[in-house]
């Protein structure tokens, strides 16, 4: 008995420009932590492709601060976030989302670029960074680098459905400063479950502008955009707050499992994002 | 390079990258000059290659922890770091614990608070551990437990694991 | 003293099935269904190779049918092939097998293999099964009734006439997957004589005697190792065809053949525990003694008869009046096919379900007689001195102190106090909640005359030439510390150090004789029989003392054997003499071994008190268990560290299955969560203040007093915790909640009774 014939292939490419050649190769996977690749090839083997390996290119890896915006290269490791000196001195809260995200093992090897291509439901960054108002500079097949804002990367199906690679995530620092992560960590050390994150801009008086993203409640992250606009522009009291609950998960099909029906998991959103608010109220600048 | 057409593809054949990688590991002291398959996983390559079977699978979903090694020093899952990854990279597994003094100490405090039933969750724990404690000095029991949350285990009730990691952590922040 | 195990275990140089596994060994990987019920065939191209078999060609190589040598002749049981024949008949039942040069090959080409699958309408609930109107799991029975078993007394309709207290609980235990962190492995490899086989199991002998019947060779042709288990809790106590097959494979094509589960195929493989629904019915006087009990159960057996399946109803029934002294007892329990995966041994084996159903129906009766739990149970226990005591199902208790258990755990949780706590912060409007739980375990499987395997353990223990000794069980532990308890027995009794003995379990290489481990057999039945091997060699050991000392009554002492007048020789020259008969007269025989073989007269019983404090956050339903207190009783220790460590293994199992665990099916029979993501089992994250306390009640039984103690911890915690929950939503009226108390049913029944505020 022999082994069927294998067109498994793989290059550990050093350079960006590397990366972006292979993109054009049929069957081309990038690899960075492995964390979502490798458990899916175990459980669908492969028979062809070509797996093109992340890990030594070192502007991938980079953590700058510059311009006022800070960023942060697609294959720094959630423990690398965690522990950056750049981060903690500039933007701690992001350090602090680094350290809860999976579980020890998950930090030390998953990449922020890897968490953000994954749509998974039960997702930290996905949920912060879009508060954050995070862009994504990506390459994609064919072309050179083009930047996505990450709340429109979410439900880019396209984008998503093709190989490309995302370069780094940009934010500015400030945008801490009006957000509010409330997170509860969900059965499986598999990430947040019904968590809420939201940013922002409150001058005392009106909310100008908001950001409400849930994870860990429906298929895919997703952003509860009939809130943020119930939202904007109000002077945020309790009525204000309770009509955009409501608005929460229009339109969502939330998750129905053993840890909960909709019902519940509306609920547990609702109450989440009235304590968030509440808290950012309370800590406006 | 000669290219072998598998069975259901549907046409184009990609022109780069190799079948097998050469990759050079050091494993418990030892180099190893290995040709890897891209889709290997360390942790098949350090049980069927090398031998090493002290580390074990009990998942596929990046869940149990009972197969965490430690690459340059760091608590990662062998079953979800593929081996070609591994290129020049040190790794360290269970059966190397008594060439540290945490390891070794780890494993004498395993055994005195009976941390260890039907072994098969140990190798990680103790991989883990000596991750830990080489980070962070005495960590209390809150934050073990924080550090073990990827490690499953049915035998013991977790008690006595986070027991000998602190007491191991006390001693050795002592010395 | 550290366990023998760990040196092992501590290094990675364990020997688990996975780790053992023959160079040049091909791999096997099996096509399952993915439907609950489906009718199937399988294509086969004429004259292609084919790397897989289905079962018309183990039919071909006379594997036809699992033999069933030990379930109970009056159940209902179709023949069952290795392989699903035509029909599949739960999520995960095994159709075919293909082989590949590596374990990645073997599941490609399993993927490969074309199976054309029609779906059937199923039945995935044991109560739908027993509805006429139902699919049929085997069509040709006419019926889903596995079986029934039933002890009537109809002294009990009497009672339930008479007493003015009545009380009808339905309580369901869901299946419950065992989940040990190694997979099933099997491998087996040709010999000159016959079959090496290692598989991860509990009971290596029966899985020889089954494979031997299967295959049609004899049982001295095979040899099974269990090696290093990397837990079983009662999963693997059964035959399954995996490993039939894998060693049907090694032997047809002669070479060896390797199987290792992926988690998501154990999950719906191996056998599901509990699954188990119960009507329990109390009589009950004005004075709040219970008088007699009516419980009818219904166990899900799924879609085949495994080993265990009868028996977990049947130990529910016959333990139902749990420690209390009850006149009458009326049990009826039945056994349902399902599409489902097949019912199996789990941790307590029915003995939790007895002390869910009894324990909980002991709180409802406090409250509704307003009385306190633990005064209510004190009044109904059986008292400590009327033991041995035999209860109206005819099991006698050997021995037992309920009532010094309820005390100890007053005493040792300040119930006074934490019930003055409570009002307090009930008064705050809190949701708090005291449960307690005083249960009796059947441990020690057991007579032989109530086993079909035979409840006996033989054991021998041998010197060898160098003075080393070897002891012999047939035990077949997964973690349980086996190898250091009998290690110290024996040190005790040979007066050696624990260094020089070494302990030989899990095999049926140089062991005949076991039926392995199961129902906490560990310390009650294999220790007492090392014990009487162990004294056997000692007297075995004087006459060859005597013998080369010229004397007639050498002794022990202090680990060397003396004469009256202070000669001595010790236990490496015995050995030494006895190994090469130097000095030995002619007619002595050589080497220096004994046997014992111990059927125990009777089940031991050990006992405890649990007591849980929980609250309940209001505006999610998490359920937080602030504080446990636990009374464990299991006689006399063998080894304490083992006890504590069993206790809290299975504490925690039990917290998984009141908490957390639970397998459900959608619509289409699938179970949710077949990844171990998606099936939760408690974390090191699950933090619970916690003391544990023991009493020490010898059992008259056997030499050693000692009565088991592997399952208790599972049996007791979960109608604590339970009573403690429904105590902490009595007052506000939402008690109507079950197995497991997950977040969102509590704050569902929270949420059902703001509505009628």
């Amino acid at each position: 008995m022999t082994d069927a014939p294998r067109g498994v292939y793989a290059l550990r490419a050093r350079t960006l420009d590397e990366v972006a050649e292979s993109l054009t190769e049929p069957g081309a996977m990038l690899l960075a932590g492995g964390q979502s690749l490798l458990p899916r090839l175990r459980s669908t083997p492969l028979s062809q492709g070509l797996l093109v390996d992340l890990s030594g290119v070192e502007a991938l890896r980079q953590c700058t601060l510059a311009d006022g915006w800070i960023r942060l290269g697609s294959t720094m490791t959630h423990s690398a976030i965690a522990r950056s000196r750049t981060i903690l001195e500039n933007a701690p809260r992001l350090a602090a989302i680094a350290g809860l995200i999976g579980d020890e093992e998950v930090r030390n090897r998953g990449t922020l670029g890897g968490a953000l291509r994954e749509p998974h439901p039960r997702s930290d960054w996905a949920a912060c960074l879009t508060a954050l108002d995070t862009t994504l500079e990506v390459i994609r097949p064919g072309d050179g680098r083009s930047t996505v804002p990450l709340r429109d990367y979410l439900s880019n199906d396209d984008l998503r459905n093709e190989v490309h690679l995302i370069v780094e995530a940009r934010l500015r620092p400030e945008a801490l400063a009006s957000f509010h992560y409330e997170r509860q960590a969900g059965d499986a050390a598999g990430g947040p479950n019904c968590s809420i994150a939201v940013s922002t801009s409150y001058d005392g008086v009106h909310i100008s502008k908001c950001n409400i993203v849930v994870t860990g409640a429906a298929p895919r992250t997703f952003i509860a955009t009939a809130s943020e606009e119930a939202l904007c522009g109000t002077t945020a009291t309790k009525e204000h707050v309770d009509a955009a609950a409501a608005l929460l998960c229009d339109g969502v099909t939330l998750l129905d499992d053993s840890e909960g029906d909709p019902k519940y998991r509306a609920h547990l959103i609702g109450s989440r994002f009235t304590t968030a608010i509440r808290e950012l109220l309370r800590t406006a600048p | 390079m000669e290219v072998t057409v598998p069975r259901g593809y549907g046409g184009r054949v990609t022109t780069r990258g190799s079948a097998t990688l050469p990759t050079r590991i050091h494993v418990n002291g030892v180099d190893h000059r290995l040709s890897l398959e891209p889709d290997r996983a360390l942790l098949e390559v350090l049980r069927d290659d090398l031998g090493l079977t002290g580390s074990h699978r009990g998942c596929e979903s990046v869940a149990c922890g009972a197969c965490t090694i430690l690459l340059d020093g760091e608590p990662v899952r062998a079953c979800a770091v593929a081996g070609f990854q591994c290129d020049g990279a040190t790794i360290e597994t269970v059966e190397s614990l008594r060439n540290s003094p945490e390891g070794s100490l780890l494993r004498t405090r395993f055994m005195d608070a009976r941390a260890i039933q039907c072994g098969f969750c140990t190798p990680g724990m103790l991989m883990a551990a000596t991750g830990l404690l080489r980070r962070s000095a005495c960590p209390t029991a809150p934050q073990i437990r924080h550090a073990l949350e990827g490690h499953l285990c049915r035998c013991t009730g977790y008690h006595a694991i986070v027991k000998a990691i602190e007491v191991a952590g006390a001693e050795l922040a002592t010395c | 003293m550290r366990r023998v195990e760990d040196q092992r275990l501590s290094t990675g140089r364990g020997r688990f099935t996975a780790d053992t596994v023959p160079r040049g060994a091909l791999y096997a990987s099996f096509v399952r269904s993915p439907h609950a019920c489906a009718d199937f065939t399988i294509e086969r191209q004429d004259g292609a190779h084919s790397d897989f078999f289905s079962q018309r060609d183990l039919d071909a190589g006379h594997l036809r049918a699992i033999p069933f040598p030990t379930t109970p002749s009056d159940c209902i049981k179709p023949p069952r092939s290795p392989l699903a024949r035509s029909t599949a008949r739960h999520v995960g039942d095994a159709v075919a097998v293909a082989l590949g040069c590596s374990e990645r090959e073997a599941f490609r080409a399993a993927s490969l293999v074309p199976v054309r699958w029609t779906r059937l309408p199923h039945v995935s609930d044991s109560i739908l099964a027993a509805d006429p109107s139902s699919p049929l799991v085997h069509p040709e029975l006419g019926s889903n009734v596995a079986f029934t078993w039933e002890a009537r007394d109809v002294a009990v309709a009497r009672h339930f006439e008479e007493c003015p207290v009545r009380l009808r609980r339905q309580l369901a235990h869901p299946r419950i997957v065992a989940m040990p962190l190694e997979p099933r492995t099997v491998w087996a490899a040709p010999t000159a004589r016959g079959l090496q086989v290692a598989t991860s199991t509990q009971v290596p002998h029966i899985v020889r005697d089954v494979m031997a019947a299967a295959l049609g060779i004899p049982t001295s042709a095979i040899d099974v190792v269990a090696g290093d288990v990397g837990g079983g809790f009662g999963c693997k106590l059964d035959v399954y065809p995996e490993e039939l097959i894998v060693a049907w494979l090694a032997k047809h094509l002669g070479r060896p053949v390797c199987w290792i589960a992926r988690r998501t195929e154990d999950i719906v493989s191996t056998s599901l525990g509990r699954g188990q629904y119960g009507v329990l019915e109390a009589a009950v006087s004005g004075e709040g003694r219970i008088r007699a009990l009516r419980y009818e159960g219904t166990q899900d057996v799924g879609a085949y008869m495994q080993l265990n399946a009868p028996v977990m109803p049947m130990l529910t029934a016959l333990m139902i009046s749990g420690c209390y002294r009850v006149e009458a007892v009326d049990a009826v329990v039945r056994g349902l096919y399902t599409h489902t995966t097949p019912c199996g041994a789990y941790r307590g084996a029915g003995r939790p379900e007895a002390t869910f159903h009894i324990e909980t129906l002991l709180d409802d009766l406090a409250a509704e007689l307003d009385a306190d739990p633990i005064e209510l149970r004190r009044r109904n226990v059986i008292p400590a001195d009327a033991f041995p005591y035999t209860t109206p199902l005819d099991i006698t208790f050997d021995s037992g102190d309920y009532p010094g258990a309820l005390a100890e755990l007053e005493s040792i949780s300040g119930y006074a106090s934490l019930r003055e706590e409570q009002q307090r912060r009930r008064a705050r409007g809190e949701f708090v909640g005291l449960g307690v739980s005083c249960f009796v375990e059947m441990t020690g499987l057991g007579p032989s005359r109530t086993l079909a395997t035979g409840g006996w353990t033989q054991a021998t223990v041998s010197l060898e030439a160098d003075g080393s000794v070897l002891v012999s069980c047939g035990l077949g532990p997964s973690g349980q510390g086996s190898e250091t308890m009998l290690t110290l027995t024996v040190a005790e009794v040979l007066q050696v150090p624990p260094e020089s003995i070494r302990v030989r379990l899990g095999t049926t290489v140089g062991v005949p004789h076991g039926t392995g481990t199961f129902g906490s057999r560990g310390a009650a039945v294999a220790a007492p029989a090392v014990f009487g091997a162990a004294v056997r060699l000692v007297d075995r050991a004087a006459s060859i003392a005597s013998s080369l000392l010229e004397t007639t009554s050498a002794r022990l002492v202090d680990g060397n054997f003396e004469t009256s007048d202070g000669r001595h020789i010790g236990w490496p020259e015995i050995g030494r003499a006895a190994h090469y008969g130097a000095g030995l007269p002619q007619d002595m025989p050589l080497g220096c071994s004994a046997s014992f073989n111990y059927d125990p007269p009777g089940f031991t019983f050990p006992h405890g008190a649990y007591l849980a404090v929980v609250s309940i956050e209001p505006t999610d339903g998490q359920v937080v268990v602030e504080r446990l207190f636990t009374v464990d009783d299991c006689g006399n220790e063998i080894d304490p560290a083992g006890v504590d460590a069993q206790v809290a293994g299975a504490l925690w199992q039990g917290l998984g299955a009141v908490l957390m665990e639970g397998v459900a099916f959608d619509d289409a029979g699938r179970p949710t969560g077949t990844t171990l993501r998606r099936c939760h089992i408690p974390r090191s994250t699950l933090v619970i203040p916690w003391a544990a306390h023991r009493t020490h009640t010898p059992s008259p039984l056997n030499p050693l007093g000692t009565k088991g103690v592997g399952e208790c911890g599972t049996i007791g915690v979960v109608p604590a915790v339970f009573n403690a929950v429904r105590d902490a939503l009595r007052p506000c009226g939402a008690v109507d909640v079950g197995l497991p108390l997950r977040a969102h049913q509590i704050w569902k029944a929270l949420r059902s009774t703001d509505v009628n505020r």
